[in-house]
């Protein structure tokens, strides 16, 4: 009697812990992910006006490169035209693309009131994803949603979009994409990247 | 003579503040879930990361020649027709222009003069007066438990909150509005957005939206106030009131952006899209 009770138990209890854990934070890996990429937005914004933008470029520089999966997101945004590339096009849009993005986040976390991100949970969603939702939260209270999407590479998660209450970046810098090459091309996507990054650079109060 | 002046002052100013309003419509925050199944699908392929160390060639050539993304998949990615592109871009670069000179200026002004906890009053008092639009709607979507919050919150707002200038019900009881029109209603119900518009002074919009934008004025017991002028005046305080406290958002989504005019669609239609899928 006592025999089949302690197998009974013994089958719960493996059927349990086989169990996919939805929603426990932490137990992919991805939530580590998020936390090392909030702490260096937060890290960015405490120090911004020692840094400068060059100086939170810097901090964020290799923690995005690690943290982002760069070509994947930028293949989404050019979409169809990218198998119409030429090598060296490609080559040339995805180092302006990268700097423009760790850019963007230079010049956006560019200064600190008490803010600081907490993580709330950790999903898994469709054909293998991880959705990680995050808030940023003023001392007011108030919270911005910074939910992100990751997939795994080789063990490794890795950042593809990142929805800001709501609003999908990955989708925003497509449709820019998308409109340029349309009219300026190539080419012209690049110029406008340069651009916009020298203004990041040139517009700080450093 | 009078009369008329001030009727025509009211009449440009609210139009002025409505426009503007929505024109920043898209940057509100409130969204509170995000579209777990639109992002991107197929995996990354291995070789894409393996030297993803921060060199500035990190990405070896090979990566060009991959052919790994299924294309059909960037389907969920789609934005929202935009077949009058050209209007709309003129439409764009007025109301830019129309922010900058005119409204920031005065917004800027009237934040000097109004200390943020009044004006964060005076929004609750609007928001508590535009209820039944939340409230018809949360219904017609079958969101039952959100429009018994509504009721409760109006209650509550209008009596312990003095007319709705404090959101007792929040702070007390925990109690948050869902946002909910006519225009989100229609898209539950499988209307699509039509295609994408931008009004001079009102900003941008669908055709969906811009038809539950006015099916919403009937729900809003402001509108039925009998002196016109009443109206306008209450309507421009409003939307001045409620921009006051957005200032900087516009200028945000602006600074980061190649192309400030699809970065705008882009953002509108999926705070659009978000808040029809959660």
């Amino acid at each position: 009697m006592y025999l089949i009770r302690d197998k009974t138990v013994f089958i719960i209890l493996t059927l349990i812990l086989c169990l996919p854990a939805h929603g426990k934070i932490g137990d992919t890996g991805a939530t580590d992910v998020i936390e090392t990429f909030n702490s260096a937005l937060i890290e960015s914004m405490k120090g911004a006006d020692e840094l400068g933008y060059s100086g939170r470029y810097k901090l964020l520089e290799p923690v995005m490169k690690d943290s982002f999966a760069l070509s994947f997101m930028l293949k989404t945004a050019v979409g169809r035209q990218w198998k119409k590339l030429e090598d060296e096009q490609k080559k040339r849009l995805f180092n302006i693309y990268s700097d423009w993005s760790i850019g963007n986040y230079a010049d956006r976390f560019d200064h600190y009131s008490g803010e600081r991100f907490e993580v709330s949970s950790e999903e898994a969603a469709s054909q293998g994803a991880v959705t990680v939702t995050s808030h940023l939260i003023k001392t007011s209270g108030e919270k911005i949603d910074f939910n992100y999407k990751l997939r795994s590479v080789k063990d490794r998660w890795l950042i593809v979009d990142i929805h800001i209450s709501g609003v999908s970046q990955l989708a925003l810098t497509r449709s820019q994409f998308q409109s340029v090459i349309k009219t300026d091309g190539v080419d012209g996507l690049i110029n406008k990247l340069k651009d916009k990054l020298e203004g990041f650079s040139s517009d700080k109060k450093e | 003579m009078r009369h008329a002046i001030l009727n025509t002052m009211y009449k440009c100013l609210s139009i002025m503040m409505i426009s503007v309003s929505l024109f920043l419509l898209p940057f509100s925050a409130g969204a509170e879930e995000v579209q777990t199944e639109k992002t991107v699908s197929g995996d990354i392929p291995e070789n894409v990361l393996e030297n993803n160390s921060g060199d500035e060639e990190y990405f070896g050539e090979d990566l060009y020649l991959e052919d790994d993304i299924d294309f059909k998949d960037l389907e969920a990615y789609e934005s929202i027709p935009d077949p009058l592109e050209p209007l709309n871009r003129i439409f764009y670069t007025f109301n830019d222009t129309f922010y900058f000179i005119l409204f920031k200026p005065v917004a800027r002004g009237y934040n000097a003069v109004v200390h943020k906890e009044i004006r964060k009053s005076v929004k609750n008092a609007f928001d508590n007066a535009a209820m039944p639009v939340r409230f018809v709607n949360s219904v017609i979507q079958g969101k039952v438990k959100s429009a018994g919050v509504e009721l409760v919150r109006f209650l509550v707002n209008s009596t312990l909150g003095l007319a709705g200038l404090f959101d007792v019900s929040e702070k007390e009881l925990s109690l948050q509005t869902d946002e909910a029109d006519l225009g989100q209603t229609l898209g539950i119900y499988g209307l699509g957005n039509g295609f994408y518009i931008i009004w001079p002074f009102l900003g941008p919009s669908s055709l969906r939206d811009t038809i539950g934008l006015v099916g919403d004025g009937f729900l809003y017991p402001i509108n039925y106030i009998p002196d016109r002028e009443v109206v306008f005046g209450l309507t421009a305080c409003e939307y001045l009131n409620e921009n006051s406290l957005r200032i900087g958002q516009y200028e945000d989504l602006k600074s980061g952006a190649i192309d400030p005019y699809s970065a705008l669609k882009e953002a509108y239609h999926q705070k659009r899209r978000d808040m029809i899928e959660k």
